[in-house]
């Protein structure tokens, strides 16, 4: 250790102390505003609001009431920008199909085991983040990434025959994702369809009662809150995500079997 | 009594952070100053084991004794005590899965060496 790495070591350690002081001091500003935007303010007052529901999306949490409610085409929208990706990684690798019996034996008997134990939890974890997305923090997307991450993780340690032979092949995985987003777009036109049948005004990605639309999703289960729509929209987007990303980490974790095959089978293309 | 109890728990908590301060510093002078990958991914494990799990252990143990927070103390301290008995099942695991890695595709220096059991047993 030389002086030049004690002056650099210092001067950082320095730096850091002097910054936490200026920010502590509010020498840089109130690190949160103090009063909330008016903006803010309505949607805090309106995401659950039994009141006033013509403005209300009946769900106690506001991140999820204004991604799949307040701008609910929007987020309809990223979903669809996330499956035209996942299908141009499977254009792109056409003519791919994993091949069983070459991959190897996975990790050893102690990875095994710690992530037989770990993988339930993740699996329920991941569901009850999806599920609750109304309630606290997270939503499908979140929810989603989770129940991929279990797939890498089973797929990296029991090794790809595993998971494949359980089912989870990437044209079965392909049919889960558009399932999943049709039912996306299901959901999103359900009390549309409904106003069509019965002659009652309605609109696309309607949730609750709204000015001149009568119609509404259930806001309860029992006597649990379901916020309408988005119970459903979480489950569906937490499917589309898991299957999505699954496929294309097992696309991308391309063996050389499969390339030289997926290879021959392209040229047949062209 | 109860405030003995409380004041009991907050201390072994305290005393379990203090050897988790011991053991993350220990781990980070074997990080820099041992000499191969293995010995070096040993005193890693150490900090992950000694120095984040047996500290959580102790702010499980602060929370329950900590009267003034309220009932969310036990919220805080079950979601502590849980996060520290599933890093205490990954941080062996995934050190266990890098040293094994290490190992079998002969990436790491192994020297300096006293004994070799896996190459007695034959590679594997």
């Amino acid at each position: 250790m030389n002086f030049r790495e004690v002056v650099i070591a210092v001067s950082i350690a320095l730096m850091v102390l002097l910054l936490a002081y200026v920010i502590e001091a509010g020498g840089l500003g109130p690190i949160a505003p103090q009063r909330l935007r008016e903006l803010a303010a309505s949607y805090l007052l309106n995401t659950y609001n039994p009141w006033n529901i013509i403005q209300s999306a009946q769900s106690l949490e506001a991140v999820t009431a204004i991604v799949w409610d307040y701008r609910g085409i929007d987020t309809f929208f990223e979903t669809s920008v996330l499956f035209i990706s996942i299908v141009g990684v499977s254009l792109l690798f056409r003519g791919y199909r994993e091949k069983a019996g070459i991959s190897n034996r996975g990790l050893s008997e102690i990875v095994k085991t710690s992530t037989k134990i770990l993988s339930p939890l993740i699996l329920i974890s991941g569901l009850s983040i999806a599920i609750h997305g109304h309630l606290t923090p997270g939503g499908g997307f979140q929810g989603g990434s989770f129940i991929a991450v279990l797939l890498v993780l089973l797929s990296v340690v029991f090794s790809l025959d595993f998971v494949v032979e359980r089912g989870l092949s990437t044209s079965r995985l392909l049919v889960l994702r558009s399932l999943g987003l049709l039912g996306v777009l299901a959901t999103s036109v359900a009390l549309l369809v409904v106003g069509l049948l019965t002659g009652v005004n309605a609109y696309i990605f309607q949730n609750m009662v709204r000015e001149g639309a009568s119609l509404s999703m259930p806001p309860w289960f029992l006597d649990r809150p379901t916020g309408g729509t988005l119970l459903f929209f979480n489950v569906f987007e937490a499917l589309a995500v898991a299957a999505g990303l699954s496929l294309a980490f097992i696309v991308l974790s391309l063996r050389r079997e499969e390339v030289e095959e997926a290879l021959e089978k392209g040229e047949w293309y062209e | 009594m109860i405030e003995l109890i409380d004041l009991a728990l907050v201390l072994a908590g305290l005393a379990l952070i203090a050897i988790g301060v011991f053991y993350d510093f220990i781990g980070a002078i074997g990080l820099l100053r041992l000499p191969n990958f293995y010995t070096r991914l040993h005193a890693a494990t150490a900090g992950a084991i000694g120095g984040a799990v047996v500290p959580m252990i102790g702010a499980a143990l602060v929370a329950l004794g900590a009267e003034y927070l309220g009932p969310p103390r036990f919220f805080l301290a079950g979601a502590a005590f849980a996060s520290s008995i599933l890093l205490m099942i990954l941080a062996q695991a995934g050190s266990h899965a890098l040293a094994r890695a290490a190992y079998i595709s002969s990436e790491a220096v192994r020297e300096p060496i006293l004994y070799d059991a896996l190459r007695e047993e034959g590679g594997d």
